[in-house]
């Protein structure tokens, strides 16, 4: 991750915030974190009627003992979260090296948050086809190498339904928000999309004629005026408006974060927008 | 340095419009985006803007600006003057007839002198350059100027001796003038010149021989009635004997004459057509035996129309006694005929009288109109030129009763104040007043009176529709008078070209000479009244002439330019010059492109 020390920013992060994970929705098995439903653990979940074949052990004798009613006592379940990083790393991601910078670094933050909160996180980076990032995800990280296009749009097997899914992108693919959404919301328990964008793709200025290369391919020549860069921003807003509905009511939505402000202002920006929550002092 | 096309140059004129095209045209800075899709495609400009911008030193700019650099190499054709060693050979050509005399191995003159110039273009090499000029009244290039060899040797094939004598002098000068200063001058004929300057080479293929023919044929007419005269001329040589025939025109021998020619003495044979024959009746006249030139030998001959002039004197059967003078005179004029008798002949072509009645349509009119000056003895003012008055002599006449003060028409006699002949112009019609009290002059008794009557009578003639004289030598001149109605006339030539001629307000058209001997067709066109009369009259044009019937000073000599001479027509660059600079100006432009390309990736 070029441009500041990784590890170190995501340590002093990871201790001003955590994952603002919905405990509804943690499921995957045995863990140690409470998960939403009736389970094993010593934490008290609610009262059921007992029917033939229960496990009498689980008789509260304290309620047949005042009302002599026969209910069990039922506990809440402990699980492991499941946490799904999706990192875009295709030239698009590549076209400034802080773009690239926050968002490895944001992955990296999201990822070292979900160990810390007993979570498992599972990394795969989106550079042409989707790879998984094994278990030394911190060293992949580094060495991540942007090419092509994204290709969000295609399936990934192994991804695992109920997890956290978060996908880190500029969401600029010309398919639009709502197919990815299709694809990549698949079985999740959750998905949002933490936008990471320069500040000239969200908000172009008139600098003339100029010569546009798109980084995964095609160019155009066209005097960049105002008039043009209020086009684009109208384009922009509906591409926008196109990820907001694909990923409404799937959890955070998106959250955007400009890579111009830093790391900082990017937390911030991912605690106002759900994905994180601050710690208390 | 030498410029092979000067206006080649103008290709540099690419170079300060392509640094214009630089300057103005519109740089696109590279700008790396994500989202391509989200400007807008129609945003698209074109490559060139309004702005003046710094000229950049790219390398498309070079490019282009060499490839127009070797463009203006290529067209102007730059080069040291180690070119200029083309030869120029300026032939002139003896066109004339006798070129056609044959040697002993019967090969004619022209012959040997086109085999000749023939290896001569031959030898020239692919830059040298040749202008074949023939000779004749009126000289003409037969290739060139400056002809590459292969077309000159094309044009030579098509070359033939068949024009009248002619000085070649008119050729030499057109000759001179073609090649400046730098050409080789070449004479081709059958004997060397009288005068011939050093510059210019003499190429003599000709062959002395006695030769004799025919150096005139016409249709005679005179008291005798009508006969065909034929002069016969030997030119050299030993006295000899030929066969004068004469043959009509479906070949049958009509005459046959033996003759003696002595060398330099012309032989007159008279032979008498059948009579009662119509005009236009063709005879041909052939010299038999062998002879080194046989243009001269065979002639045609065409009986003319008869051109009588009817003549009326009115009143018609008077008793006045200027009327006998006026008939007196008019006996003897030839082709007058009075026709004033009760039954008319037709339309009169003249009128003489005294009265102011208008003439007939189309008839000429001679008013004898007594005026009131006194007798004069002279001196009489003629209008020179004119053909009523050729020859008229009025010296010791005493003319009474000229016209005194103004009066209508052009003068064409006066004596002192006195008017004594006027006449008045038309469209083909002329009238003449004669002012004159015959009884107290003597101009009727005086030589010219009936010279100016007969002059009358001859200028009426000539205008009368036809032509006047069928047989003509080849480059003469004549005139033909067209039918009232007709404006052109087209003369169709043996070799089957057509001329067209546009007649005066008289009808009448001046033929220049014929260039070609045989018969020419005339042809009226049809006119807006008048239908087209596709063989009206012929016109027989012959070749006959004692200068070129004469080949005894013929030679073969060949003289060579005295100081020799070297053209100023550039020799043609090598294939390596014409394919270098094209070779780079691609490359250049390939380059050019390439490098555009480059800039506006």
């Amino acid at each position: 991750m070029p441009g500041f020390d990784a590890q170190a920013v995501v340590a002093a992060a990871a201790r001003r915030v955590r994952l603002a994970v919905d405990p509804r929705r943690r499921r995957h098995g045995a863990g140690t974190r409470l998960g939403s439903g009736p389970g094993a653990s010593l934490e008290f979940h609610d009262h059921r009627p007992y029917v033939a074949g229960d496990d009498l052990r689980h008789l509260d004798w304290g309620v047949y003992g005042r009302s002599e009613q026969l209910v069990l006592r039922r506990h809440r379940v402990e699980v492991t979260p499941r946490v799904e990083i999706l990192l875009d790393a295709s030239m698009s991601m590549a076209i400034r090296p802080e773009k690239l910078a926050l968002a490895t670094t944001i992955a990296a933050l999201i990822a070292t948050l979900a160990e810390a909160d007993g979570a498992r996180a599972h990394l795969w980076s989106f550079a042409g086809a989707p790879r998984r990032l094994a278990g030394q995800w911190r060293a992949e990280l580094q060495a991540l190498k942007p090419a092509g296009a994204a290709g969000l749009e295609q399936p990934v097997a192994q991804l695992a339904a109920g997890a956290e899914r978060v996908l880190i992108s500029d969401g600029l693919c010309p398919t639009g928000g709502a197919h990815v959404a299709r694809t990549l919301g698949h079985g999740a328990g959750r998905l949002c999309l933490i936008q990471v964008l320069c500040r000239d793709e969200a908000d172009p200025q008139p600098v003339g004629a100029v010569r546009l290369e798109d980084v995964e391919g095609g160019a155009a020549d066209l005097v960049l005026d105002a008039a043009a860069c209020a086009l684009y921003r109208e384009r922009f807003a509906r591409h926008q408006g196109e990820w907001q509905r694909a990923l409404s009511g799937r959890g955070t939505g998106v959250v955007a974060v400009v890579a111009d402000d830093g790391f900082d202002a990017a937390v911030t920006a991912l605690v106002r927008g759900g994905v994180l929550e601050a710690r208390a002092a | 340095m030498i410029l092979g096309n000067p206006w080649g140059l103008c290709a540099l004129a690419a170079v300060p419009m392509i640094i214009v095209i630089h300057l103005w045209r519109r740089r696109f800075r590279p700008r790396p985006v994500t989202a391509l899709f989200l400007f807008a495609p129609q945003a698209r400009t074109m490559a060139a803007g309004r702005r003046r911008h710094r000229l950049i030193a790219s390398a498309s700019l070079f490019a282009e600006i060499a490839a127009a650099l070797a463009a203006a190499w290529f067209l102007s054709d730059p080069h040291l003057g180690d070119r200029r060693d083309a030869r120029h050979v300026v032939a002139v050509l003896d066109a004339r007839a006798r070129m056609q005399a044959t040697a002993a191995d019967g090969v004619a003159a022209v012959e040997r002198a086109r085999a000749a110039l023939d290896r001569m273009l031959e030898d020239l090499g692919r830059d040298d350059r040749a202008t074949l000029i023939t000779s004749g009244t009126t000289p003409r290039l037969l290739c060139g100027p400056a002809a590459r060899p292969g077309d000159a040797r094309a044009a030579l094939a098509r070359w033939q001796a068949i024009e009248p004598w002619h000085d070649l002098e008119p050729a030499l000068a057109l000759a001179r003038q073609i090649a400046g200063d730098g050409a080789e001058l070449t004479l081709i004929s059958d004997r060397a010149p009288a005068r011939l300057d050093a510059d210019v080479a003499l190429l003599a293929v000709g062959a002395a021989a006695a030769t004799s023919g025919l150096v005139d044929v016409r249709w005679h007419v005179d008291g005798d009635g009508e006969r065909i005269a034929v002069r016969v001329l030997a030119q050299a040589g030993a006295p000899r004997s030929r066969t004068l025939v004469l043959r009509d025109s479906g070949g049958l021998v009509l005459a046959e004459r033996e003759l003696r020619l002595e060398p330099g003495v012309a032989h007159l044979a008279l032979f008498a057509p059948p009579a009662r024959l119509p005009p236009g009746t063709s005879f041909d006249i052939a010299l038999t035996g062998d002879d080194a030139y046989r243009v001269d030998d065979v002639a045609r001959v065409l009986k003319p129309a008869p051109r009588a002039v009817r003549v009326r004197v009115e009143p018609a059967q008077g008793k006045a006694p200027w009327r006998a003078v006026v008939l007196r005179a008019l006996a003897a004029v030839p082709d007058a005929i009075i026709d004033d008798g009760p039954t008319a002949l037709g339309a009169p072509h003249l009128v003489i009288g005294v009265d102011d009645a208008p003439a007939p349509l189309g008839a000429w009119r001679l008013r004898l109109v007594a005026g009131q000056a006194k007798p004069v003895l002279g001196p009489f003012l003629a209008r020179a030129g004119h053909p009523l008055l050729d020859d008229v002599d009025l010296t010791g006449a005493v003319w009474a009763g000229g016209a005194l003060g103004a009066v209508a028409g052009d003068v064409l006699l006066a004596a002192g104040d006195a008017v004594l002949v006027t006449e008045r112009r038309r469209p083909r019609v002329r009238e003449f007043d004669l002012w004159c009290e015959l009884k107290a002059s003597t101009i009727d008794r005086h030589p010219a009176w009936p010279a100016l009557l007969a002059n009358l009578v001859h200028a009426r003639r000539r205008a009368l529709p036809g032509v006047d004289q069928p047989n003509l030598p080849l480059g003469e001149p004549t005139t033909v008078v067209l039918p009232p109605g007709y404006d052109a006339l087209e003369i169709a030539a043996p070799d089957g070209s057509r001329a067209r001629l546009v007649a005066d307000g008289d009808g009448a058209v001046l033929v220049p000479g014929l260039a070609l001997a045989g018969s020419h067709r005339l042809i009226l066109p049809a006119s807006a009244d008048q239908p087209a009369v596709n063989d009206w009259a012929t016109l027989n044009a012959t070749n006959l002439d004692a200068r070129l019937g004469d080949v005894a000073g013929a030679e073969t000599v060949a003289r060579p330019v005295t100081g020799g001479a070297v053209a100023r027509i550039e020799r043609s660059r090598s294939t390596l010059e014409h394919l270098l600079p094209v070779v780079a100006c691609a490359l250049a432009a390939l380059a050019a492109w390439h490098a555009f390309a480059r800039e506006e990736r």
